[in-house]
């Protein structure tokens, strides 16, 4: 791991009610390296112009830009560059396999397979199609250490499965679920298979081939928000309908009809977010130059030793796997009778930025039994000292309520 | 330094109206989709005078005991008296500074003494 990374996090240097930032929020959004806030902020200043239009210089220089973004993406999971369909975030790049291939290619009876430890961003789409098509919704159970139960999973699996979509890691839990051996059994079954890969892209290197869709954010990833991407296999982008319509997505437009652009253009209709595209891109250069390998086994120390001393508290309860073969940085738990916004608002007094709450996965919450949890989450800039004063807050957060 | 009063971790603690009242005359429910936090009033009342209330659900410190507190200045008056309350008030009531995403928690009580006092919102 480089040194002193935290150096290039303009935003670590804040202090928070006196206290030096800790931040350990990163499954909600990461912090921005200064390199990603220049290139974002010098394309304002010296390439700004809309892309795919004017034949001026600054619009050469924004299309190329915001195209080399796209192949950078592309080369990060090991796509093509024309799979890559830039959407505003990792909900839209859902919504839109949902409205442009699901509505139309599914029918009353029709089946998808979801897992009980979805984002919300993985259920309400899909409820859609069960609302107005009345395509029937399955969720697969957890283990008793939240991983997914394959046994459950291949029982749900019939004739009428058209589609499985699936967190790649609960941003819950943690968990991973192994992508590639559940890809075979809903590609042997001739389902479609789509990864939610929010929480799995931004911590180690992910592999799209195993998906026929694959969907994340770039502001997990150092990024900014605003940008989202959805990876969609050639051979479906053809069935696929656009989702939305308008400029730049267009070859011929008549007054009823329209011919459209190719793959992927034809999926971003309207001005893209075109600086964040760009910014993505940088993000992807520094994730690169410290290398996900390296920020995988960082983040798996951490966690080690996060896990270690959260069972020196008593009374506190983690929700997920021990074993950090299984999961990552993100660590969810309960402590007896302390609501989890009593302990976010006493860590918040000590610098300290953890979420509590539903965590967007309500019928999650619903399945452990309760009502909200705390939750930490790793990133490459944060070190063992930063467990620490975790720790440190949540034996303060016991003291004030007086718990021994 | 923290944010919590010895009076609201009192209130959380050893609240006075935490319970339920099965024969209630009025009840209402509000929920803070941003934390999850419930809470349900159901309200006695006695020639048109509120004789009891009890709140149950499940939320945090700040929530839980501001429900207490607003109990409290709730029974023995009628909801016509009641009317003057305005968030100001319960914010005062709860006497320590939070933030705006914690205002919220405060206020999940104010929004269902809104609902039992207008009529069209009686469940």
């Amino acid at each position: 791991m480089k040194k002193q990374i935290e150096r290039d996090f303009p935003i670590l240097t804040r202090k928070i009610n006196g206290k030096r930032l800790i931040y350990l929020d990163n499954a909600a959004t990461s912090q921005k390296p200064i390199q990603v806030i220049n290139t974002i902020s010098d394309f304002y200043k010296k390439h700004n112009a809309n892309i795919h239009r004017s034949i001026h210089t600054l619009g050469n220089e924004s299309t190329e830009l915001y195209e080399n973004s796209r192949e950078k993406v592309s080369k990060f999971i090991n796509s093509k560059s024309q799979e890559i369909i830039f959407t505003r975030s990792t909900t839209e790049s859902i919504n839109t396999i949902a409205y442009s291939l699901m509505k139309q290619g599914t029918k009353k009876g029709d089946e998808i397979i979801l897992f009980i430890a979805e984002h919300h961003a993985n259920i309400i789409p899909w409820q859609f199609l069960y609302k107005f098509k009345g395509v029937k919704l399955k969720y697969i159970n957890l283990n008793k250490d939240t991983t997914l139960d394959m046994k459950h999973f291949g029982s749900l699996l019939t004739k009428n499965t058209k589609l499985v979509a699936l967190t790649h890691c609960s941003n819950v839990t943690g968990t991973i679920n192994n992508i590639k051996d559940i890809s075979k059994l809903v590609h042997d079954n001739k389902s479609l298979f789509l990864v939610d890969a929010a929480q799995s892209v931004p911590h180690f290197k992910v592999d799209s081939s195993y998906a026929d869709f694959l969907a994340f954010s770039g502001h997990k990833m150092l990024g900014p928000t605003g940008i989202g991407i959805l990876s969609a296999k050639e051979e479906l982008q053809e069935k696929m309908e656009p989702f939305l319509g308008g400029g730049n997505m267009i070859k011929e437009v008549n007054l009823l009809e329209t011919t459209y652009k190719n793959a992927p253009y034809k999926f971003e209709a309207g001005t893209p977010p075109i600086a964040d595209a760009i910014g993505l891109g940088a993000a992807i250069d520094y994730l690169n130059d410290i290398g996900m390998d390296n920020i995988q086994s960082h983040e798996k120390e951490l966690t080690t030793y996060a896990l270690k001393r959260l069972q020196e508290i008593k009374d506190l309860k983690i929700h997920g796997s021990l074993d950090v073969k299984k999961r990552i940085g993100v660590i969810s738990f309960s402590m007896e009778k302390i609501h989890p916004h009593d302990i976010a608002a006493i860590l918040d007094t000590k610098g300290i930025a953890i979420r509590a709450g539903h965590n967007c996965a309500q019928p999650l919450m619903k399945f452990l039994q309760v009502p909200a949890v705390g939750r930490a989450s790793f990133y490459l800039y944060n070190k063992k000292e930063d467990v620490d004063s975790l720790i440190n807050g949540l034996l303060e957060v016991k003291k004030v309520f007086k718990r021994k | 330094m923290n944010d919590y009063s010895e009076e609201i971790l009192d209130h959380y603690e050893n609240p006075n109206h935490f319970g339920r009242i099965l024969n209630a005359d009025k009840r209402a429910y509000d929920l803070n989709p941003l934390c999850g936090d419930h809470l349900i009033f159901e309200v006695k009342l006695e020639n048109n005078k509120i004789k009891d209330v009890k709140y149950s659900g499940n939320g945090c410190a700040i929530s839980q005991a501001t429900a207490d507190l607003l109990i409290d200045e709730m029974i023995g008056k009628s909801f016509d008296e009641l009317k003057s309350i305005n968030s100001e008030y319960v914010l005062k009531l709860v006497g320590i500074k939070l933030s705006p995403a914690r205002i919220k928690c405060a206020l999940l009580s104010f929004e269902i003494l809104k609902k039992l006092i207008n009529p069209k919102d009686i469940a």
